[in-house]
């Protein structure tokens, strides 16, 4: 029987590049990327709250930094893999009282680490969270299944097509992709076969009866003419969570961390400041 | 110095500037779309509008550039492309589809800038669309080929790691294929690919003849089982092929071992119908002839001794077989005591039999079993020695101590000299006067004194034949 924990203590930090900042003795508020990128997307965001709490982001097992041997298709069958990540490093680095901010598929990762240890967590912050892409009966999560499958076959047009093949060869001997921006798609490379694979269970998921086993006051940040995530799928979570409110945003599109960083932060704050003023 | 057409027609250059960087931007041979950060799409080009069949109108009345492309491509760009444009502020080569205003399709390549405001907002996304058909198409090709040629390596890994040999020859009797096994069953060294096979095989060409090839798609014929001969080594190889038109593909297996069990089993069926027989008929005769008929007293003596002695030959060749059996099984309980080698020997002579030994030598070993190693070479010198006196000499060389057992019979030929050893071998009744054995005497003799430390021997020089049995002194260490 294998082993399906990570082997070393330390190696959980390794494992999912995880960098803390900020103040080490603030409360502990963790960024967790979406499906295509890396921890750099939170570059316009967690800066903000660098004086004031101490900041922890990290890499999904096969995005950015990570540990690609890491990798098990077993245990990243479903979002709880990812979760259990997120479990292990508040663990690893003893964060209690924690504040998870998770964009797009690690909202609900987030959701699923929450309701398996809810003392751990003291606030949520979804940005825009989908707990099921697939339309369902009564239910509208705006994409069908052929649609998933047309995300892969663009997958594979992009990270195995000729361009993408090449990429790693003139990459090879750069250590650090932030310096590689007049070169090609430098941010958020994953490993093409993890892509899909991720892809595939992130766009395949029904999370929605994991929402209601949240107990933290959760904040649903909602973004207008959101492609990914529809404004009635923000609404259906903020309607299934227990103790949620719901923001929505003036900035358009699935990224507004990157695209209206500041409106973001703004929020985020807003929600924090008032739950600490509740407490 | 200007060119002398622009010289003082400084006022009509301006429009005719306008007017080609205007037909520059609308004929370009790609299509061109100016984007607000939301994706509205704020100006685009002929090319484009040709390409994808899509109204000017309809397309700046607030329409969003994702809302062209195909559900699974708007996943990318929401996921990849958006934010990858914001952090990098340039992107390159995503690969999307177009869907056209009559819902067909067309693959194309983006390449974005994305300009800021002075303040370092976000103002407006300049893309570039190519045309991607054709190359799309030859993507997808070296996709699957690539995948292809992934699999064929996993299958080339399996391969090489398969127990059985696997050997293809291609029709011009060259190798093309050798796996790991076949090269270890047939002795390849290094990679033997296209060298011819009767060359790199040594054995092939007696080989080859003999093995069944089927045909491709077919049940495959039996394997044959067949000696394989490469120097001095000699195998047996289950083998078969099948012929798949470019070559014969061939599988080996190496039943050397499960040929040698199925030889003795074989040679013990031999034995026991002939050896066990011919006793038993005399058993069976004599005892028959004293009950039909009343004899006299000195015929019935001859008889019942005549019926003791097979019975004696017949548990003597039981005993061999529980013996060597026990032995296998590691069943054999040996003692380890002192044994007085000069005594052992002497309760040997008699009146064929002559015992040498000077002084009274201790090995150490099992007693009874050694009787038992030491009496087979004495019955062996008498039965094969040719009716001379057989001579047992007992000394002791450096720390060992050795019974020599001679005789001056006609001596055992250089072929036969390990084979005597094998179990069931026996030598050829017409060369040694009709006497026959079980073929069991000696492996066991030799398996037991080995049990006990020791050797058991052929001595290479000398008229006759000279077995030796070495056991370590009792006194030494």
């Amino acid at each position: 029987m294998r082993a399906r924990g990570y082997p070393c203590r330390v190696s959980v930090l390794a494992r999912n590049n995880v960098r803390v900042s900020g103040d080490p003795a603030g409360q502990p508020i963790v960024f967790a990327h979406g499906f295509g990128c890396d921890q750099a997307m939170w570059r316009y965001v967690a800066p903000a709250f660098e004086e004031e709490y101490r900041i922890v982001l990290f890499d999904h097992v096969g995005a950015g930094g990570s540990d690609l041997s890491a990798y098990d298709r077993e245990r990243y069958a479903t979002l709880d893999g990812y979760a259990q990540d997120v479990l292990e490093i508040c663990r690893e680095l003893g964060l209690e009282d924690v504040v998870f901010v998770g964009h797009s598929v690690s909202a609900m990762i987030g959701v699923l680490a929450a309701a398996a240890e809810p003392e751990r967590f003291a606030r949520l912050v979804l940005v825009g969270p989908s707990p099921r892409y697939v339309d369902d009966e009564g239910y509208r999560g705006g994409f069908s299944r052929e649609d998933v499958e047309g995300l892969l076959e663009s997958l594979d047009s992009n990270y195995l097509g000729w361009s993408q093949a090449m990429a790693p060869v003139i990459m090879a001997n750069d250590e650090r992709p932030e310096l590689g921006e007049e070169l090609t798609n430098s941010f958020c490379r994953t490993d093409p076969e993890i892509a899909r694979h991720f892809a595939r269970v992130t766009f395949l998921s029904d999370n929605r009866d994991d929402l209601r086993g949240v107990r933290a006051p959760a904040l649903v940040l909602q973004c207008s003419a959101d492609a990914i995530a529809p404004q009635e799928v923000g609404e259906y979570v903020h309607r299934e969570l227990a103790d949620s409110e719901l923001v929505v945003l003036r900035a358009t599109g699935h990224c507004p961390n990157l695209s209206a960083p500041e409106e973001t932060v703004e929020a985020i704050r807003a929600f924090l400041g008032r739950d600490h003023a509740a407490a | 110095m200007p060119p002398p057409e622009r010289q003082g027609s400084g006022q009509a250059l301006e429009p005719l500037l306008e007017e080609t960087l205007e037909e520059l931007y609308e004929g370009a041979p790609c299509g061109y779309l100016s984007t607000l950060p939301d994706g509205t799409i704020v100006r685009v080009n002929e090319t484009f509008l040709g390409w994808t069949g899509h109204d000017r109108g309809a397309l700046l009345a607030g329409m969003r550039f994702q809302e062209l492309l195909a559900p699974g491509d708007r996943i990318f760009h929401e996921t990849h492309y958006a934010p990858l444009l914001h952090m990098q502020g340039t992107v390159r080569e995503i690969a999307v589809e177009i869907v056209r205003a009559d819902g067909s399709r067309l693959p194309v390549l983006l390449n974005s800038v994305l300009r800021r405001d002075a303040g370092g907002e976000p103002r407006v996304v300049r893309t570039t669309v190519f045309d991607a058909t054709d190359r799309r198409r030859y993507e997808a090709e070296l996709l699957r080929a690539r995948r292809e040629a992934e699999a064929r390596a996993r299958a080339a890994t399996a391969l090489e790691h398969v127990a059985d040999g696997v050997l293809l020859v291609d029709e011009n009797g060259r190798i093309a294929v050798a796996n790991a096994a076949a090269g270890a069953i047939l002795g390849l060294e290094g990679d033997a690919g296209g060298r011819p096979v009767a060359e790199a095989i040594d054995g092939w060409a007696e080989l080859e003849p003999h093995v069944p090839v089927g045909a491709a798609g077919r049940e495959p014929p039996p394997r044959a089982t067949l000696p394989f001969r490469r120097g001095e080594r000699e195998q047996w190889l289950s083998v078969v092929g099948v012929d798949a038109g470019a070559g014969v593909v061939y599988t080996f297996r190496d039943v050397t071992a499960d040929r040698r069990v199925e030889t003795m089993r074989d040679r013990l069926v031999d034995v026991v119908s002939h050896e066990l027989r011919t006793p038993l008929a005399g058993v069976y005769g004599a005892a028959q002839t004293l009950v039909a008929h009343d004899l006299p007293e000195d015929a019935r003596a001859q008889l019942l001794t005549m019926i003791a002695e097979q019975a004696e030959r017949l548990r003597g060749i039981v005993d061999a077989i529980v013996v060597a059996r026990r032995l296998d099984a590691g069943e054999l309980e040996l003692a380890d005591a002192v044994v007085d080698l000069t005594a052992l020997a002497q309760s040997f002579a008699d009146e064929r039999v002559t015992v040498e030994a000077p002084a009274p030598v201790d090995a150490r070993g099992d007693e009874g079993h050694l009787r038992q190693a030491l009496g087979s070479l004495v019955d062996n010198a008498l039965k094969y020695g040719g009716g001379g006196a057989v001579r047992v000499q007992v000394e002791e060389q450096g720390r060992r101590a050795r019974v020599v057992v001679a005789d001056d019979g006609p001596g055992i030929p250089p072929s036969e000299r390990e084979r005597i050893f094998e179990r069931f071998h026996r030598l050829d009744p017409d060369l040694h006067g009709g006497v026959s054995g079980v073929g069991l005497g000696l492996p066991v003799a030799r398996a037991l004194v080995e049990r006990m430390g020791g050797r058991l021997m052929l001595e290479p020089a000398g008229a006759g034949a000279t077995f030796v049995i070495e056991l370590p002194l009792a006194r030494a260490g």
